[in-house]
Parts: C-alpha cells; structure tokens; sequence
C-alpha cells in the first residue's frame, strides 16, 4: 500500500539549532507510527512540518503525494490533527465546536453521522450539547479525533494524545485509535509513553537530537525489551 | 467552502463566544444605557431649546413692539435679540454649540458676542456638555470594540484553537479577514441599534437633511472601520490576549485622549486667540481713535453734509443731520468689527489648521471635524450665525437712522417714532449653512478618515502576512 504520509530528507533548522535532520519515513494508510523521543527531539516539529505550520529548510513533507509546504492549505484538508490538548471553545457546545472546525474543512455536519462517529469513539452521546468548557480531557482529546474523521482525514496526526489521562481513558482512547486505523486512516502519534505506543503502534520511531535513530516493529519485542532498547538510546543521548 | 463563507463561520463563531460571555454582554448592555440616556437628554434638550427660542422670540417681539413712542436711537439701545436655533443634529453632535453663546444682544455702536452657553449652566462645573451620542461613539464605542477585540486573534493562539482552526483547513490568509468580518459583525450588532435610536430622535427632533445624516453615519462607520482594523491587526500581532488588550488600551489613550488634546494645546499656541477682556478692550480703542462725527471729526463732518445737500447752514438741510452722524459713526464701528472680528476668524482659522496635522496621528480629529461640520455644531456654523446676526444688527440700525434722518428734522433725539416703524424691523431669521457647506470645509477631514482607513487595512494586511508566515 503507499505511503499517504511520507518525509524525504525533512530538515529544519532554527537559526543554529537543528530541530530536525533529513528525516526520511513513510505511513500507509491503515498503519499507526508513533514516534517516541525526549523533549526537544524533533516529534513536535515533525507534527508542525506535515501540518504547514513551519516552512521545511530542507527535504519535503508529503500528504497523500501533495507537498505540505507548495499547498498547505489542499494538504491540511487530507489531515486531521489532535493536540496534546484538544483546544475548544467553552462557551460552544461540543455539536458547535465539530460543527464549526467540520465547517472550515467545509463539511456540513450531518446529525446522524456525527453521532454515529461518537459512538464509535465511544463519546457520552448526552454530552455533546454541553459546553466544550465542561468536558474531561478524554472527552476533548476524542472530540478532537471526531473533528478528523468528520472531516475523513485520511491521516491524523496526534501531539502526545495520552498524556495526562487516567488509566481508563488512556486504555478507552488506545482502543479508539486502533479501531481507527483499522478503518483505514494513517496514524501518526507523537509520544513519550513507550507503553501505550508498544499498544497502538504498527511501528514505533525513536527520535532523538532531531533525527530518526531507530524504527522498531513493537511485535518483535517485549514491552522491557522495548524500554530498555529506548532507555539505551537516551543514555547515548544523554553520553 | 468559499472564503466569505469561512468569513461568514468564523464571524457566527465569535458571535455565540461574544453573546454567552456576560461581561461583555454587561458592558455592552452599558455602554447601550449610555448611549441612550444621551440621546434622550439631547432630545430632551433640543427640543426645549427649541420652545424657549420661539417663546422668547415671540415675548421679544411684543416687547419691541410694545415699547411706545421713543427715538428710534434710543429704541437701537434698547434692542433686541437673535437667538441662534439648535440644529436636530446636534442631538447626535452638540459639538462646540454648548461652549459658544446661543443669543446675541443687537444693539447700536456694539457688536456683542453671543451669551447665555449652555456649559455654564452646568452643575458643579460638571462638563456634561460633552456627554452626548457623539461622546458614546467616539470615545466609548472604540474603547469596548478594542477590548473585545484584544483577543479575537491573540486569545485563538493562546488557547491554541488557532491551529486547530488552520489544521482544519481554514488558510493562513483567511484568519485576518474572518477576524475583521467578525469583529465588524460584533460592532454592528452594537452600534447599529444605537445609531438607529439616535437617528430616530434626530429626526423626531426636527427637520433634517438626509444627506448630511447619511455622511454623519457613513463618517461614523468608517471611524469604527478603522478602529476594528487596528484592534485585529494588533490582536494578530501581540502574543497573548493580556499583551494586545494592554497594548490597544494605550492605543485608545494616545489616538483618541492624548493625541487630539496635544493638537488642540499646540493649536493653541500656535494661533493664540485674545481673551475676550482683551478683544473688547482692542475694539474698543480703534472705535476711540478712528472717525468721531459726535466730536472731533464733527465740523468738517458737517461741511461735507452741507456741501453734499448744496446748503451753507446747517437748518436749511431737508434731513436730520443727527441721524447722519450716527449713521457714518455706525459704518466706521462696522468697519472696526470687521477688522477685529476677521482677524480673530483668521486666528481660529489658523488654529483649525495646525489641529488640522493632528488627524495625521489620531483618526479622531477628522471624525470630531466632519461629525460637526455635518451635524451643523460646528466653530464654521457658530460664527456664520454670529456674523449673519450683525448683518441683521446692521439692517436694524440702518433703518433706525434711516428713519431719524428722514423724519427727525429740528426735533432731533426729541423725536419720537411710533410702533409703525418698529414693526418695519424683520425678526432675526437665520437659516445654518447646509451640507455643501460642510463638506467644503471637511474634505481634508473625509480624506485624513479615508487615508486612515487605508493604513489600518494596510497594518491588518501585514499581521495577515506574518500570520501566514509562520507566526502563529
């Protein structure tokens, strides 16, 4: 299957530092990397490269074979994005909140859709018409991925969706995001949690000093092999 | 989806965030009670204005006529009035007309300034002569449009709804003109409401000119056009929310405050006016040392009225030569009024130039400029009524002397004229210089809005293009 997410020799620079050095990697569709790294190893500036939001020095970042930085605008309408936390507005209830980022991918939300969608993510069908403003961290990070896939994203790209919720809504939203990709949709998930990524990775890149250093198969490794094996990478790191 | 379209999302967006915010509901709900509460005690007082103008005309009439036999000299000193209507528009613009006197006395050898300034009337000194529509949409209405502005764009980045916004599809580019159409969308569900009662009482007040109402507001909505310019470009431009809200309260500060009180001070020094102590006191002394038919110019006055008439004696003249000494005595004070009275409109003249440079630094000055000048308040209009009024003083005195020539003869100050000629003396009638008028006069003013127009656009335009660059 090829690739709809995909860097050839992505680099950027920021005046002397280097945030990223010709990151070279491919997502197919149905496929979920997460890229695994410390603070400062490139995950964010890679999410920012496929997004348009920063111009690439060098290299290019490719959306469904649609170079991001020639027409960002045509690439985002492929993507869709979940931040680390989903930003809503409060005063708007969730329906208005997927109404109106569905309306700037220009999708009109269809009721019966929209709940068909939340179901799926498995979204308390009674909250959607309460303001944005009320709801957990689960709730938002899973409305984030409604806006996605309302707007059928044919790749999601996920800024650190696990950190900060409970074990249940961690272990509800892994679930979610596999179901996901099992529908086709290319994943790509920037992550520190080397656990929940062994759980929802097809593949599993470290990251580090900018530049891609490993891609791992998770099924080929325990979940202590994997530790240790990203343990080892930080201590060169840190060396 | 088009851009307007995205526009049209983004502007119902912020309007549901704007609507169930009830701070700003609450402000918005006061600055509403201020402006109303302005445009009825405007109302209220033009129209009484209005009453009392015509009662005291009438009650002036009655007593000129009333007055009995009497020379017609001493009739030009006992007087009479021009009282200087309130145009309807001044409910929107009371302008300088609470400062400058609304009735002028008429009398012989003076040219009075106008009195009775309905600032002095004022409790406590309060300078509520300034509280009025014009004040709420001046002052106001930008402070409230730049406080919910503040964070239209800056709040978006802040929370990072911004990227979601972008990463769903709406471009760079369109963030900046979504954001005006929004904060424009916001304003007129502020403003319009208001201006539509302010125009309803205008119009309820009296007879207006719809051209002149219809610039007024088109003048007004390009002020607020600019303003919600600044206000979003500054929002792009600022970090945070906090930063452009403190920012664009500065903003408020210099342009609308500091800025036209720095123009008027300059103005001020750079064509000083005399005080009013001074200027009589001017008048005065050339009156005292020009031509005095009464005294020392007396003789050869005569002799040139006898060589005039073909007569050697000063009996055998067919008119009063009384009636002949006060009227050469009137045109020479005319011709000192003018003088003193043009070089002080040159003075102010001078003085609305040099404020004329402040528009150039705040896009209050023209709008305070044009918003007079078409509401029919302004210093043009006081001094237009001013001088029509001495030309009517002038008429008045001419037929007196008239008459006392023709008819006083050997009777001299003993004659006496009958109400048959005080009801040949016309009411002061006055009609304000209309729309062509102030448009003459404000076109620098429409110019310096449109230039400021074009600026603010040209800033949204850059905080538009440091968005799309990565800025965000």
């Amino acid at each position: 299957m090829g690739a709809v997410l995909e860097a050839r020799g992505l680099t950027k620079r920021y005046g002397a530092a280097l945030a990223l050095d010709g990151l070279n990697l491919a997502v197919a569709a149905g496929e979920t990397l997460c890229l695994l790294g410390a603070n400062g190893a490139g995950k964010t500036t890679t999410l920012n490269l496929f997004l348009g939001f920063t111009a690439p020095t060098a290299g290019a970042a490719l959306v469904d074979g649609l170079v991001v930085a020639e027409d960002p605008a045509a690439a985002r309408a492929r993507l869709g994005y979940v931040a680390e936390v989903v930003s809503l507005y409060p005063s708007l209830s969730g329906a208005e909140n997927l109404a109106f980022f569905a309306g700037l991918a220009g999708v009109a939300v269809d009721p019966a859709r929209r709940d068909a969608i939340l179901a799926r993510l498995r979204f308390p069908a009674d909250a959607i018409l309460r303001p944005a403003g009320t709801y957990s961290k689960g709730m938002r990070q899973k409305l984030g991925l409604a806006i996605a896939l309302m707007k059928e994203a044919r790749v999601i790209l996920l800024d650190e969706p696990l950190s900060g919720l409970d074990p249940a809504a961690a272990n509800d939203l892994v679930g979610v995001l596999r179901e996901t990709a099992a529908g086709g949709v290319a994943l790509l998930i920037s992550t520190h949690d080397i656990f929940r990524a062994k759980e929802v990775a097809s593949r599993i890149g470290i990251m580090r000093h900018g530049r891609l250093v490993a891609m791992i198969d998770p099924a080929s490794l325990s979940a202590g092999e994997l530790e240790h094996m990203y343990l080892t990478h930080m201590a060169e790191r840190a060396a | 989806m088009s851009p307007a379209a995205i526009a049209a999302s983004v502007a119902a967006k912020d309007w549901a965030e704007y609507r169930r915010d009830w701070r700003l509901a609450l402000i918005s709900l006061l600055v509403a009670l201020l402006a109303v509460t302005a445009v009825v005690a405007a109302f209220v007082e033009v129209t009484a204005h209005d009453a009392d103008r015509r009662a005291t005309i009438a009650a002036d009439r009655v007593t000129w006529e009333g007055q009995g036999a009497r020379n017609p000299h001493s009739a030009a000193h006992f007087a009479f009035w021009a009282f200087r209507p309130l145009p309807p528009m001044a409910l929107l613009d009371p302008g300088v007309l609470p400062y400058a006197g609304s009735a002028i006395w008429l009398e012989a050898h003076n040219r009075n300034p106008a009195q009775a300034r309905p600032a002095e009337d004022l409790a406590g000194g309060l300078d509520l002569g300034r509280f009025s529509a014009a004040w709420v949409f001046q002052y106001v209405l930008p402070l409230l449009l730049f406080i919910i502005g503040a964070g239209l764009v800056a709040r978006e980045r802040e929370a990072g709804t911004l990227r979601l916004m972008l990463a769903s599809g709406l471009a760079a580019g369109q963030v900046m003109p979504a954001k005006y159409l929004a904060l424009g969308r916001i304003a007129a569900v502020l403003v319009l409401p208001l201006l539509a009662a302010a125009l309803v009482a205008t119009l309820l007040a009296g007879p207006v000119d719809g051209v002149a109402l219809l610039l007024w507001l088109s003048a007004y909505l390009l002020y607020f056009a600019i303003l919600a310019a600044l206000a979003v470009a500054v929002s792009a431009l600022c970090a945070t929310a906090a930063q452009a809200r403190l920012l664009l309260v500065g903003l408020w500060l210099v342009l609308l405050l500091i800025v036209p009180r720095l123009g008027s001070g300059l103005a001020m020094q750079a064509a000083p006016v005399p005080t009013p102590h001074d200027f009589a006191a001017g008048v005065q002394a050339q009156m005292k040392s020009g031509h005095d038919p009464f005294g020392k110019d007396g003789k050869a006055f005569e002799a040139a009225v006898m060589a005039r008439y073909g007569v050697t004696r000063l009996e055998d003249l067919p008119v009063n030569i009384d009636g002949l000494r006060l009227e050469a005595a009137e045109q020479h004070g005319n011709r000192v009024f003018d003088a003193a009275w043009g070089r002080l409109a040159a003075t102010h003249e001078a003085g609305r130039a040099a404020l004329r440079l402040a528009a150039l630094l705040s896009p209050l000055v023209p709008l305070q400029n044009l918003s007079m000048a078409l509401a029919g308040s302004d210093a043009a209009v006081q001094r237009d009524f001013q001088d029509r009024a001495e030309a009517h003083r002038r008429r008045i005195i001419s037929l007196l002397n008239a008459d006392m020539t023709a008819h006083a003869g050997a009777a001299g100050f003993d004659y006496h004229a009958d109400a048959a000629l005080w009801r040949r003396a016309p009411d002061f009638a006055w009609q304000p210089p209309g729309t062509a008028a102030a448009l003459a006069r404000s076109w620098p003013d429409a110019l310096a809005l449109g230039l400021w127009l074009l600026a603010a656009l040209g800033l949204l335009r850059l905080a538009g293009r440091r968005l799309a660059a990565g800025q965000q």
